[in-house]
């Protein structure tokens, strides 16, 4: 599929993919699925939707290397939570992340 | 309508930074729950570990975002009722009678008062599920299954 831009959209489209260090074709998809779903969601729920969507495209990168470091960071997060699961609850805690 | 209660393995993973594979996961399938019309649910026992886990990892932004989604909609954010004490001691007692503890007689014990929060909603049991990443314990209580298929 080939999308007709205006100079204009084009032009913002590249700033935000430059300022955010996200491709521009992944930058593009993320833009119109966020609007979609907003478009396809109960009202009532848009307001969680949108949030959901900012925080991806507040977050987004392509770096191999910072994706690594989250990978760590995330396996921090989710040993600490066991971890405190095991201190408080006993040796038969119900771990959050088996 | 379908009610979902998310619990914190799930809640955990929302709001964890772009390229964590678990964590797109969870997004995706919380927006889809949310396009289709149900209601997720927030138990204030839930987002007391997780926030409490954030802040010592010094997560501001996570958790600024969690808390911008848990209060985004007026009927998410479930706060623990004197009721809620009064039935998790109930089933505690009930669990260890039988020889099942869910916890260390000596824990507050995070899965009961969890359970009781859910009993005490007054949503009927079959328009509700439990979102979860360990089913263990609470699907004796409540209706619970693996986040990936509520």
């Amino acid at each position: 599929m080939t999308i007709t831009l205006s100079t204009e959209t084009e032009n913002r489209l590249l700033a935000e993919a430059a300022r955010t260090g996200v491709g521009v074709n992944q930058l593009a998809e993320q833009l119109i699925d966020a609007a979609l779903s907003l478009t396809d969601a109960v009202p009532s729920n848009r307001a969680s939707i949108e949030i959901l969507n900012e925080w991806e495209a507040e977050t987004a990168t392509d770096d191999p290397a910072e994706i690594e470091r989250r990978e760590v960071e995330f396996d921090e997060f989710k040993n600490a939570l066991n971890q405190t699961r095991i201190a408080t609850d006993g040796p038969d805690a119900r771990i959050v992340y088996p | 309508m379908r009610f979902i209660f998310i619990d914190s393995g799930p809640l955990g993973l929302l709001f964890q930074r772009a390229g964590i594979a678990p964590a797109e996961a969870c997004r995706r399938w919380a927006k889809e729950r949310l396009a289709e019309g149900a209601r997720l649910i927030v138990p204030e026992i839930v987002h007391y570990e997780i926030r409490r886990e954030l802040l010592r990892l010094a997560k501001t932004n996570s958790l600024a975002a969690l808390d911008r989604f848990v209060h985004a909609e007026t009927d998410r954010f479930r706060v623990v009722t004197s009721k809620d004490f009064v039935t998790a001691a109930e089933m505690w007692a009930e669990s260890r009678r039988d020889g099942i503890p869910t916890a260390d007689a000596r824990a507050l014990d995070i899965d009961l008062i969890l359970c009781a929060q859910v009993r005490n909603s007054g949503i009927p049991l079959t328009d509700m599920v439990v979102a979860t990443s360990n089913t263990k314990h609470i699907a004796r209580f409540v209706p619970a299954t693996d986040w990936h298929n509520a």
